[in-house]
């Protein structure tokens, strides 16, 4: 890397202050206390040399030296005597001497950035399997220094120039579908259309199976990726979401920033070789002249931001989950013995730093290393278990994110999961051996969602129990204040995502877990949520030949933001000369390009119309907007290079001109029959209307409300079911019934002045058996009705129905021939003749 | 085989048990219609049968006969127009089409409340269908009807109008909604803030249901029929997670597809809550609408830390990002509203009643319902489309929506 310039702003901690002054590293923060028993494994001799000169020696001498003057450690070489080895640091001989070589190898103000770190980082004698961790571990012993030198304010950005480079060339979806065509279309119209397709049974957008191919190509285009095509949707649809595979859905493997898939054979495979196809078609072009670009840049290229304004000064075991590969995630407190981490069943590495624990897989540390934790909160009496955590379900039943116990019914605390609660176990002399009664954020509050949060557990004898989410306290009181921890076992384990017994599997994302020998206060746990977890970089995108401003840059903190995406926030206008004061300059439909490519998903900034102005600059620079968006990988964090693009930028203008949607053509169900029946309340109001009985009646009112459910909703034939014409016979006898009970209604419905026990005869061979049929067959058919039957035919069918009726059982009382008369006419207003729509 | 519902025998099989008479009824009549399908009927004077299929549809209920024998010696037109005076049109056939919007389950079977009964008003009254989203308007019971007054706390008014099975093309009267609520004038938006609106859809959550269920009744579109990921995501809220369970692959590819259209129009209802006891009623049948003119609701910023740099409602301000991308066809108005966005629900429902969705939704539910079958024909199509022209440039008369489709969907009986 080439840096030409150093910037003197500096940027403090994750709040990007800046401040001009060089040693000021900004006031407050919370006070700092030395760890106190962190006792290296290594074999070190007894310090009989001169005392710390100054009280930053002594900081030294704590934080730092002890831990490196072991044999196994920089001691080995770094030592006063043989080989001696300059900078000799790590000498036992004078803590003083070994303070002023340090000093040639630490940065205390940004201390990721230090000689040795990065020296130790890239390989050089790593006393672990992982650089990284041995970087990490010794990045926690120079920030424990620095806190307890300065008070652990955080560290100093200092924004650096990136490489000046251009956009790259990119391969970018031709205007012709015939390469699509050719290629991935015909999977999509095998496999997907019976779903995403317009005409499908049960059309599911996107419509990228579609039967006309324009508009198939104008929705498979966002889901494919010529310059990366493993990145393409469509295989991670089939590898990852085992979504409505046709064959083995394959799998995609992430080891050491590789992503593969495999087999060729398997879903994922053949959209894969589709996809690579369709890619080797078309040919790498230059990125459009006509854009109004930025200058490119990587991730690495950026500045670091993270790691800053952590207070870790109490820190006993800590996880960052950097090293990516291989089944150890390690413990890079920088106390000792390492708990490191062994990982188990389903338990994959994640992007931009954690693991993804999956249904049965779990992180577990040794009883021995773990030992270190119940040692060394029991001689404080308090702790803090502060963890970022990303929940992937939020029906979970007694799911353990972070525990250390000895199985389900043994533990010293445990932080889990219920639903949308954490939940909080721990052993005291207010609890049984298990840690129960457990305390847990109200149900109601729905405090734990499917995203990524910063959750604390705290413990101190005053306060008891508490719980912070993202910073803030839950407010559930712990009712075992004033108890004792004494009663903790030292053969347990910490274990993550699960139970040692592997019987509370816990599903989701872990970015970050720290264990600390104190109960973390309300504003240290604060500072901990805003400093965030993961690397982050200041990206310094120029734009200065095209604003003519000296050294501008439209400046992203950016990071890798899981294993899918990147996070890219605060955009801010800023010159990197001091003396520049940029005004006037005009900042529209700002995008992120990846790759020479401009995503179309993602682009919050595609809406940005500011200007930056004297007036609202300032020395921090001109915050653009206060958004932050998401964009999706593509290569990987290693190499995928980003630029942003504007519609307008300065005087400089490029017009976006969006595809025009194609309409879809309509598709048609089955014909359906051209009559169908009436509904609930039509049916309900032509019986009404039949019988001339109110809808109000209270006896109908009541079978109504009873039935109405019951009665058809869907108008058409095809829906009509038995259970609905049992409905409609209850409701029109009970119409029918009152009828036959309301005098003033009988002569208009059945054509006699009253239902007396003559009328039908005693078998039902009476004259008024006719008049009665004939007045209800007439009612309900009409007259002159082509469409209905003819009302001698039904007439005809309720004479012989009376009479069957009134042969099983003689119509000799009035009471029968009623009975009678409402059978009659429920037969006649409760068949297809009234129902028929 | 269900009772009264016998298919045709075939090819000489027999069923075991005897035909029930009604659906030997039912049966007959089926074929009968079928028959009648074939002939062509008079374009001016229509035959009984035709007009009793008319006015089936349109009221629900049969005809008399003397009224059967008037419309078939006229047009198909005059015999629906009879048809829509019929009380069971406005009690049945409207408020039924209606019910299932006001409510969350979607349900039939709810009871007559402010939002049904302005619907069916504004139908009766022949009010452009076209403020439905946006007019100060509501419609209460008159004095003669004998029902509870209206009260912003609970629904007595509407539900003893059910009980009392009253007329409601005669009792429902035409008021100012602003003067019977209290809102204020600019916060009203018709059928949106009446109180069974917001006891459906501003009642807890994050208002974002009054966005989908408004786009599902009235321009038929759900969101999973409008999804669009190329919308940019700056107006989606801190409360959406852009990695859910650790993946942000499910905010790019599902989540954004929706709220980066959703958040920007919901912000509409900013001012706007639904309040209750929780304690003392915790259905909150007895709730009543809020509106906090310049004060955002709380319920805006819930969970907002699921993704600190979202978007920070500031106001009640909107914006249509559907005016660009796929769902750019939905055919928005830009000439009544050039730059697609605004402030509060009621231009927000000026917006929505002012596409070209919205008018053909209401025409293709009307011709559903009427015709008894979604369009299913070119002819349909064509037809649908021809009505929604109609509707349109016609004064949005919804009655008039329903005539057209009973005397299209009756022709040639």
């Amino acid at each position: 890397m080439n840096f030409k310039y150093i910037s003197s702003l500096r940027l403090v901690g994750l709040g990007a202050v800046l401040s001009l002054a060089v040693t000021a590293c900004g006031g407050g923060g919370a006070p700092t206390t030395a760890t106190g028993a962190t006792a290296p494994t290594g074999s070190a001799n007894a310090y009989t040399g001169p005392a710390a000169a100054t009280a930053d020696v002594q900081a030294f001498a704590v934080n730092f030296w002890a831990n490196v003057r072991v044999q196994n450690r920089c001691g080995q070489c770094h030592n006063a005597t043989s080989p001696a080895q300059m900078p000799n640091f790590a000498r036992s001989d004078d803590v003083n001497l070994a303070y002023a070589q340090a000093n040639t190898v630490v940065n205390l103000q940004q201390p990721s950035t230090s000689l040795i770190v990065t020296k130790v980082s890239g390989g050089h004698n790593c006393w672990l399997a992982d650089p990284n961790a041995c970087g990490e571990i010794l990045t926690t012993w120079i920030s424990n220094w620095a806190g307890a030198s300065v008070g652990g304010t955080g560290t100093q950005v200092q924004l650096k120039p990136p490489p000046a480079q251009n956009v790259g060339s990119s391969k970018n979806f031709p205007a012709s579908t015939a390469n699509f065509q050719a290629t991935v279309y015909p999977l999509l119209t095998q496999y997907c259309s019976k779903c995403h397709a317009p005409d499908a049974a049960t059309p599911q957008s996107p419509y990228f199976a579609s039967s006309d191919i324009n508009q198939a190509y104008q929705y498979a285009i966002p889901k494919m990726n010529l310059n990366t095509p493993i990145s393409s949707r469509f295989v991670s649809r089939m590898a990852v979401d085992q979504h409505n595979c046709w064959t083995v859905c394959g799998t995609m493997v992430t080891d050491a920033g590789v992503t593969t898939v495999g087999p060729a054979s398997s879903s994922a495979g053949i959209f894969l070789a589709a996809i690579k196809n369709f890619a080797g078609m078309v040919p790498t072009t230059a990125v459009d002249a006509s854009l109004v670009n930025s200058q490119a840049l990587t991730l690495a290229q950026g500045t670091i931001a993270s790691g800053a304004n952590r207070f870790d000064s109490n820190v006993i075991a800590k996880y960052e989950f950097q090293t990516g590969t291989g089944l150890v995630a390690y413990d890079t407190s920088g106390v000792d013995p390492s708990a490191d981490l062994s990982l188990s069943g389903s338990v994959s590495w994640a992007g931009g730093w954690g693991i993804t624990v999956g249904a049965g897989g779990k992180a577990q540390a040794s009883t021995s290393s773990s030992k270190k934790i119940h040692d060394l909160i029991e001689a404080t009496g308090e702790y803090t278990v502060e963890a970022w955590v990303a929940p992937a379900l939020v029906a979970a039943d007694k799911s353990y994110m972070v525990s250390y116990s000895g199985g389900d019914t043994l533990r010293n605390f445990t932080l889990g999961q219920t639903n949308q609660n954490y939940d909080y176990l721990m052993r005291s002399s207010g609890s049984d051996l298990n840690g129960m009664p457990q305390l847990a954020t109200p149900t109601a509050a729905t405090v734990l969602q499917a995203t990524l949060q910063h959750v604390v557990l705290t413990y101190d004898p005053v306060n008891g129990r508490q719980i912070y989410v993202n910073g803030v306290s839950t407010n559930v009181t712990d009712p075992q204040k004033g108890g004792s921890i004494a009663n903790w076992d030292d053969t347990f384990a910490l274990v993550l995502g699960n139970e040692v017994s592997s019987d509370r599997s816990w599903q989701g994302l872990i970015k970050f877990v720290a264990i600390h020998d104190r109960a973390l206060t309300a504003p240290q746990i604060l500072q901990n949520f805003n400093a965030g977890v993961g690397q982050r970089f200041f990206l310094l995108f120029n734009v200065a030949a095209t604003t003519g401003v000296s050294q501008g840059y439209v400046m992203f903190t950016g990071a890798q933001y899981d294993s899918a995406s990147y996070l890219f926030t605060s955009p801010t206008f800023i010159s990197l000369d001091s003396t520049v004061k940029p005004d006037n300059v005009v900042i529209k439909g700002m995008r992120i390009g990846i790759n020479g490519n401009i995503p179309t998903v993602g682009q919050a900034y595609s809406t940005l119309d500011t200007t930056v102005t004297a007036a609202n600059y300032t020395a921090a620079g001109q915050l653009l907007s206060k958004v932050g968006t998401v964009i999706a990988i593509q290569s990987g964090p290693l190499t995928d290079q980003f630029f942003l693009s504007f519609d307008q930028l300065g005087s400089k203008t490029h017009v976006t001109t969006e595809p025009t949607p194609i309409a879809i053509a309509p598709s048609y169900p089955p014909m359906a029959a051209a009559v169908g029946v009436r509904t609930f309340a039509q049916i309900n109001a032509t019986l009404s209307k039949l019988t001339g009985v109110p809808t109000t009646n209270a006896a109908v009112m009541q079978t109504y409300t009873t039935v109405q459910q019951q009665l058809p909703v869907d108008p058409t034939l095809e829906s009509f079911s038995s259970a609905n014409q049992v409905g409609i016979a209850q409701l029109s006898i009970q119409y029918c019934n009152t009828a036959v009970n309301t005098p003033t209604l009988v002569q208009a419905l059945f054509g006699v002045p009253s239902i007396t026990s003559a009328v039908f005869g005693a078998t039902g061979t009476a004259a008024g058996t006719t008049t009665v049929s004939n007045a209800l067959a007439a009612r309900v058919v009409g007259t002159g009705l082509t469409s209905q039957p003819p009302a001698i035919a039904v007439s005809g069918e309720l004479i012989t129905m009376i009479g069957k009726l009134c042969t099983s059982s003689a119509c000799t009382t009035q009471a029968r021939a009623q009975a009678v008369a409402a059978a009659a006419c429920a037969a006649a207003f409760g068949g297809s003749e009234m129902l028929i729509n | 085989m269900k009772y009264g519902m016998a298919k045709p025998e075939m090819n000489g099989t027999r069923r075991a048990q005897p035909t029930p008479r009604g659906a030997t009824h039912l049966l007959r009549a089926v074929l009968c219609a079928g028959t009648f399908t074939l002939l062509s009927a008079n374009a001016l004077a229509i035959t009984k049968d035709q007009a009793k299929r008319i006015y089936d549809r349109i009221a629900g209920v049969p005809a008399t006969d003397a009224q059967l024998t008037t419309m078939a010696g006229g047009t198909a037109n005059a015999a629906a127009q009879l048809a829509t005076q019929d009380p069971a049109f406005y009690n049945n056939t409207v408020r039924n089409m209606a019910t299932p919007w006001t409510n969350r389950d979607q349900t039939v079977f709810a009871p007559l409340n402010d939002y049904t009964a302005t619907v069916i008003g504004m139908v009766r009254d022949n009010i452009p269908f076209n403020t439905l989203l946006s007019a100060d308007i509501i419609y209460t019971a008159d004095a003669a009807a004998g029902v509870p007054a209206y009260s912003n706390s609970n629904n007595d008014m509407y539900e003893a109008l059910d009980t009392d099975g009253a007329d409601l093309k005669m009792h429902l009267q035409q008021k100012v909604q602003s003067a019977v609520t209290g809102l204020p004038t600019a916060a009203t938006a018709g059928v949106l803030t009446t109180r069974a609106s917001a006891y459906a859809f501003f009642m807890d959550g994050t208002n974002r249901r009054m966005y989908r269920f408004t786009m599902m009744n009235h321009l038929c579109a759900d969101l999973q029929t409008i999804p669009d990921i190329t919308r940019p995501p700056d107006r989606i809220r801190q409360d959406v997670t852009r990695s859910p369970g650790g993946d942000s692959g499910l905010f790019l590819n599902n989540c954004i597809e929706c709220h980066s259209s959703m958040d920007p129009m919901a912000q509409a209802f900013a001012y706007y809550n639904y309040s209750y006891n929780v304690a003392a009623d915790p259905t909150g049948a007895a709730g009543s609408i809020v509106y906090t003119a310049g004060q955002v609701q709380p319920k805006y910023f819930i969970n907002n830390t699921n993704f600190p740099q979202g978007y920070v409602t500031p106001d009640d301000s909107w914006a249509n990002r559907m005016r660009g991308g796929v769902n750019s066809l939905l055919g928005w108005d830009i000439a009544a509203n050039p730059s697609g966005s605004g402030s509060g629900a009621k231009s927000l429902g000026s917006e929505l009643e002012g596409s070209t969705a919205f008018a053909s939704c209401q025409v293709s539910r009307v011709f559903k319902y009427v015709c008894l079958r979604a369009p299913s024909t070119t002819a349909d199509t064509t037809q649908v489309n021809t009505m929604t022209a109609s509707f349109k440039s016609g004064g949005y008369s919804l009655r008039q929506v329903f005539i057209d489709a009973a005397v299209y969907c009756t022709a040639g009986m």
